[in-house]
């Protein structure tokens, strides 16, 4: 049987997967020859630092009761607020058949991740915490 | 009706700081720190767990405002 490892979000770790998650930049803009391009950065840049904070800090266990509190309120909002972006296409679509619902979905998807990345950020606010502590 | 707690006071009468509180009853130290200042009210678990840990009584510690 496989044991899971949880990786926590130390200070450290932290770190050493932001200074590691700048090959991806690296790699994609090199091979299509934008690697000078800044705003390509600076996107992938948020990419990165948004999937930082989506890294939560410990394993469901781990949370007390306080904790656990918190994480499903936002988590209750993380899918209320997301839901939302995900009906707007289907009520576009539904006005606007002709409209190709493949291109509605795809942009649903930002406000959906700003959404995910917000709220947690918020939580960990919240938690009184942004990296894990022993 | 609010539950107000005198639990900053009696943990230094102690002399346990909010880590090792923390870590006795199996919560964060956040969450000593979230009760000391009224933001958190404990589960009664939580709050018998305190109580047993500090050697009082549970309304000796919290208390309905």
């Amino acid at each position: 049987m496989i044991k899971s490892k949880f990786l926590y979000p130390t200070k450290r770790n932290v770190l050493i997967g932001f200074i590691l998650s700048q090959l991806l930049p690296l790699i994609v803009l090199s091979t299509v020859g934008k690697l000078g391009q800044w705003t390509n950065w600076i996107y992938f840049e948020l990419i990165i630092i948004g999937n930082l904070i989506l890294w939560r800090t410990k394993p469901d266990d781990e949370f007390d009761e306080r904790e656990i509190g918190i994480v499903n309120k936002w988590k209750s909002r993380m899918l209320d607020y997301s839901s939302t972006f995900i009906l707007l296409p289907i009520i576009v679509l539904s006005f606007k058949p002709e409209i190709p619902g493949w291109d509605l979905f795809s942009w649903s998807a930002v406000p959906v991740y700003i959404v995910f990345v917000l709220f947690s950020l918020l939580a960990k606010k919240e938690l009184g915490y942004f990296f894990y502590e022993k | 009706m609010e539950v107000k707690n005198n639990l900053k006071e009696l943990r230094l009468e102690k002399g346990v700081n909010q880590t090792e509180l923390a870590s006795l009853v199996g919560v964060s130290r956040q969450t000593i720190h979230a009760i000391e200042v009224s933001k958190y009210t404990p589960s009664v678990e939580l709050a018998l767990k305190i109580s047993r840990t500090l050697e009082l009584n549970v309304e000796e510690i919290f208390s309905l405002k």
